[in-house]
């Protein structure tokens, strides 16, 4: 997680956008971009996530670093991870109904990794 | 059966049975006695008889006389010449008589004796009526148990407070003992008293809590730092797993294996972490003195289960009296809350349900189950869980020690036909 916070702090440089492939996130208004057309409708959770993913592009995030970055403390209570793997699959449908390319792999069972192409 | 009624009742029966025995001894002693003391004024008449014979005064008007006299000492004598018959023999029997004035048969004391008086052969007939004699010896043998049962009842009495007294020192020990609690690390101090036998067993109870407190709390040292001193490697070894996780050329078979690998490290770090918690509850290392929102806390934790409730199909209804304060300490009581909530999830059957209900005494949570009892006496002990169960077998024994810690109270009950509660008191 420390290595994710650093990462993040890197990427957004004072700035309050992050960007990648396309796909922009206003930090401050919490409102999230694919070339200008907005992605609706997203969870609170689910914009959590894609913040996780687009400040981590290429790297492999496994569901366990997931749900700590998605339930802190509480990650504790949950004895699997079919949430986390609930929460992904929504944020890709999502993405997708605004034509945003499947961005989001899945790596084996091991976890998820956000890259293009 | 305690040990000073054990003992009493042990003097009490042997006293009945030698009461018994000594009244019977005593009431055939007296009797024997009684009957010698008659036999001699028996033989004393007779003599005076024969010596009347002798003298030759044997006369009608004598004899009459005589007799009355022997009358006013309550003795009956009859002096009947015979022939024939073989003289100087003498024996003394018991005979009952009617009496006449009273009209029933009354025991008397008879004794007959052949004598030669001047060439002639006599029958004197003897006899002392023992009805008083009777009435005496009962009297004695009454007033012998009434002192009898005098004496055993004070010394009854007297045994027992004294016996309290002198096993008072033994009694207090055992109230010591009883309420000693390892975990409290308190010595147990055994009370003062003169006798050796006591001294001694105080003594041996004091060394054996000394010894079984040293042990306890080496064992507890031992646990904290095993937990605590394996957080560093695991960290490592997860932020090891993170690095291999990004090796572009993993195959499918090795990235299973680091799955498989971080799954069990994070169990092992939970345990860890639970264990450590467990650890700081027992040392009594945690402050109770702040104020905590319960409501606050279960709110919190049920919408960050909330979607985990819903993925599972379980309904959930919540029935919060909002803001009840306690004093507190606001991480066990979040702990407690969690592992509750948590237990209630994952011990559900599919489409079951979970009740949630906070007061001002008490937070009751009951989920549905399997349909029999779990094993009350157990289910509060480390790693006891139904076989295949995600848990790490620590979260009721955690609920537990944090109540006993905060002063609460965690029960366990079930109804038919599934229904699993557990209620915290906050008493």
């Amino acid at each position: 997680m420390r290595v994710l916070a650093v990462i993040r702090r890197r990427n957004f440089r004072g700035s309050n956008r992050i960007e990648y492939g396309g796909l922009s996130i206003d930090i401050v208004r919490e409102s999230v971009f694919f070339q200008d057309n907005p992605v609706k409708q997203l969870s609170p959770k689910e914009f959590d996530l894609l913040m996780l993913f687009m400040s981590a592009p290429k790297r492999v995030l496994t569901k366990g670093a997931i749900a700590e970055h998605l339930f802190g403390d509480h990650a504790d209570l949950f004895d699997n991870f079919d949430l986390v793997y609930a929460h992904v699959k929504n944020l890709k449908k999502k993405l997708k109904q605004t034509g945003c390319p499947d961005y989001i792999k899945t790596v084996y069972g091991m976890g998820y990794k956000f890259e293009t192409s | 059966m305690k040990l000073l009624h054990k003992t009493l009742f042990n003097y009490l029966l042997f006293s009945v049975f030698i009461f018994l025995i000594s009244t019977v001894v005593f009431y055939f002693l007296v009797q024997n006695l009684w009957e010698n003391d008659v036999d001699e004024s028996l033989i004393y008449q007779k003599e005076k008889i024969i010596e009347g014979l002798k003298a030759g005064t044997f006369e009608d008007t004598v004899v009459e006389n005589f007799t009355r006299n022997a009358q006013k000492l309550g003795v009956e004598v009859s002096i009947v010449p015979v022939t024939g018959s073989s003289p100087n023999a003498e024996f003394f029997r018991n005979e009952t008589y009617p009496d006449p004035v009273r009209n029933h048969a009354e025991p008397f004391r008879e004794m007959v004796s052949l004598i030669q008086v001047n060439g002639e052969n006599y029958k004197i007939t003897v006899r002392k009526d023992l009805v008083e004699s009777a009435d005496l010896i009962l009297e004695i043998i009454i007033a012998q148990a009434i002192l009898f049962l005098i004496l055993l009842i004070g010394s009854l009495f007297f045994n027992n407070s004294f016996s309290k007294r002198i096993w008072q020192p033994f009694y207090e020990l055992v109230v010591r003992v009883k309420s000693f609690r390892i975990d409290k690390q308190e010595v147990l101090v055994a009370p003062e008293t003169r006798i050796t036998e006591f001294d001694e067993l105080g003594e041996a109870i004091e060394r054996l809590t000394r010894d079984a407190i040293r042990t306890f709390s080496t064992q507890k040292e031992f646990t904290e730092n095993a937990a605590h001193e394996t957080q560093t490697p695991l960290a490592v070894i997860k932020t090891q797993l993170d690095l291999l996780a990004q090796d572009e050329n993993l195959t499918e078979q090795q990235s299973e294996i680091i799955t498989r690998i971080e799954k069990n490290v994070r169990i092992l770090s939970k345990l860890n972490r639970n264990l450590l918690l467990l650890a700081r509850i027992e040392n009594e290392q945690v402050d109770k003195t702040g104020q905590t929102n319960i409501s606050a806390v279960v709110d919190e934790i049920c919408s960050a289960l909330e979607e985990e409730i819903k993925m599972k199909g379980l309904t959930l209804s919540l029935s919060l009296l909002p803001d009840v304060p306690v004093i507190s300490n606001e991480h066990l009581v979040h702990s407690l809350v969690a592992n509750l909530i948590t237990n209630a999830i994952r011990y559900n059957i599919p489409r079951g349900r979970i009740d949630i209900q906070l007061s001002n005494d008490r937070f009751e949570i009951t989920n549905t189950g399997q349909g029999h009892s779990l094993d009350e006496s157990r289910i509060f002990e480390r790693f006891y869980n139904s076989k295949g169960a995600d848990g790490s077998g620590l979260g009721l024994a955690i609920a537990k020690k944090i109540c006993l810690t905060l002063g609460y109270e965690l029960n366990y009950r079930f109804s038919m036909p599934d229904h699993h509660t557990f209620t915290v008191k906050f008493t």
